[in-house]
């Protein structure tokens, strides 16, 4: 009920009770004073029906975003036994919506699931085929060039295609086996793996650890989170420059020296947005990582300064 | 040696059977869940590859059937579905190794025989082939008679070599052997290049460089040279 009907009602009361009053004195005050009573009682039964509205949205629209953060787990709203029209209204509203969304995540989930499955077999099959062909006698120097060119492609082709299912993985799977995990030893552990290449490009890795650092989240995504950055690190770094990681203030800093960025610094998380210089490049790597922060309550953030590139995670 | 072939797709399944008749090994294929149960129930096999993704049923669930009846048999699960908790559930029943599709044959060849190394020949502890002759247990190499200094990578690139002698293998499959498949760009190939230059400068001091040949950009190959 709007203000404007409340407030017509109200004098509508009053009018009524000064009308009464007129007629006799004594009963006029008594008349007076159940008009009141009346227009409380309306304003009290409004009040409380806003309030019912209002909980029920909430708790909806809580649902809502528990469904939007973890599609698998949408249940049908269900109204109580004595539900109330509006109530049943609100649930039916709500219900929808879920409905609607819980649909579209399943179908993109079963569609990625099954390109990528679809896709690699015959993946594998041209693969060992090519490796099967390169084994016979009779190729010529022109025959290898061309089977090269196949073979590369079917890696890259390959490559998306396992990035992609496990962009689509982690929606999936973030909430599984989630627990607390140490940071600092996934760092570690992925520097010793990466040792080797970076001693190969010359560069100079340098270690600020102040603290321990734990996120609340599946393991297998915290590894493939920090294997990327650094990896990129790596990757876009310049020969014999600098990798910094630096733990404190609960955030986690991987900066390293590197060429200017081509593009605008927004478009970094994005797919496919790879860098010019390196056309081998899937462009992937950082999307991936947001993702993964996105649906584990981290935030990553990009800086540049004194030509340092940092990316910098932190608990949402 | 006789193989057990689980694969439902029918080219992947030819190419494999294809490859490891020509390595001088009988095989044997099923298709489908109760095909591949029928088959263990009735004969023995000294390596199974096992498909998980199978028409009618989960490979995973073959696993304690032939743990039981064959323990000797070497298994190697080949498989697409590459969720974050197969692997450790596939090794867990008793899996030997497990391979991700899409694979190189060059690895699934060398997997075959680390396999079957660990599993039926544990006395095999050295292999000769040419000048050169392996250690398995020690992992070093030796030539005529003298050992060869190398770095781990280099061992295990010459060990890939080996498990592959004859056969041309793609640099992609040896990157990948190495650093597994995170490596996915060109720059990997640098770092490829760099510890094939230093290993062939170490063949070459020993005066067997000519057994590695390079293939115009797509591969190697390890062979007894003509010569």
């Amino acid at each position: 009920m709007t203000y404007r009907t409340k407030v017509a009602i109200m004098v509508l009361i009053m009018g009524y009770a000064a009308g009464i009053a007129f007629i006799t004195n004594t009963q006029s005050i008594w008349i007076f004073i159940l008009g009141i009573l009346c227009f409380l009682l309306v304003n009290f039964v409004l009040w409380l029906e806003t309030r019912t509205v209002r909980w029920h949205l909430k708790v909806y629209k809580r649902k809502i975003y528990e469904v939007l953060r973890n599609l698998n787990k949408f249940e049908d709203p269900r109204g109580s036994h004595n539900a109330s029209k509006v109530e049943s209204e609100i649930a039916d509203f709500y219900g929808n919506i879920g409905r609607q969304i819980k649909k579209s995540f399943q179908i993109e989930k079963q569609f990625t699931q099954n390109a990528s499955h679809e896709l690699q077999t015959p993946i594998t099959v041209i693969k060992t085929s090519l490796e099967s062909l390169l084994q016979s006698p009779n190729l010529q120097e022109n025959d290898y060039k061309d089977i090269e060119i196949i073979l590369s492609n079917t890696n890259k082709l390959s490559r998306i295609n396992q990035a992609l299912v496990l962009l689509s993985r982690i929606r999936s799977y973030y909430n599984d086996n989630v627990e607390s995990v140490n940071i600092n030893d996934v760092l570690l552990n992925c520097q010793q793996d990466y040792e080797e290449r970076m001693e190969h490009k010359g560069i100079k890795l340098t270690n600020q650890i102040e603290q321990e650092l734990h996120f609340e989240m599946n393991r297998t995504l915290a590894e493939i989170m920090i294997s990327n950055l650094l990896t990129n690190a790596i990757k876009y770094n310049l020969p014999n420059g600098n990798i910094t990681c630096t733990i404190k203030d609960n955030k986690l800093r991987i900066s390293n020296t590197g060429k200017p960025l081509t593009k605008n610094p927004e478009q970094l998380f994005d797919r496919f947005a790879r860098d010019n210089d390196n056309p081998e490049s899937l462009g992937l790597g950082l999307s991936i990582v947001k993702m993964i922060t996105e649906y584990s309550g981290i935030v990553v953030d990009y800086f540049h300064k004194e030509g340092l590139h940092e990316l910098v995670l932190r608990k949402k | 040696m006789k193989f057990l072939i689980v694969e439902d797709e029918p080219n992947l399944q030819k190419l494999i059977s294809y490859f490891l008749k020509k390595e001088d090994h009988i095989t044997e294929e099923a298709t489908t869940y109760k095909e591949a149960q029928n088959k263990l129930s009735n004969f023995s096999y000294d390596c199974i590859l096992l498909d998980l993704n199978l028409p009618d049923g989960n490979g995973l669930n073959l696993l304690p059937m032939i743990k039981e009846s064959h323990k000797e048999t070497a298994v190697i699960i080949v498989s697409a579905k590459d969720s974050l908790d197969d692997r450790v559930k596939g090794l867990d029943l008793g899996a030997d190794d497990y391979l991700i599709k899409p694979f190189h044959v060059s690895e699934l060849n060398a997997r075959i025989k680390a396999v079957i190394r660990r599993k039926l020949f544990t006395t095999e502890e050295k292999g000769d082939f040419g000048d050169f002759t392996f250690h398995f247990e020690g992992r070093r190499v030796e030539i005529n008679g003298n050992d060869l200094d190398l770095t781990k990578k280099e061992y295990d690139i010459l060990l890939y070599l080996f498990r592959n002698k004859n056969r041309v293998i793609t640099k992609d499959s040896l990157a990948e052997h190495l650093w597994g498949d995170y490596m996915d760009d060109n720059y990997s190939f640098d770092f490829l290049y760099a510890h094939l230059k230093n290993l062939r400068k170490k063949l070459a001091k020993e005066g067997v460089e000519n057994y590695l040949q390079t293939l115009y950009g797509v591969g190697y190959k390890f062979c007894i040279p003509n010569t």
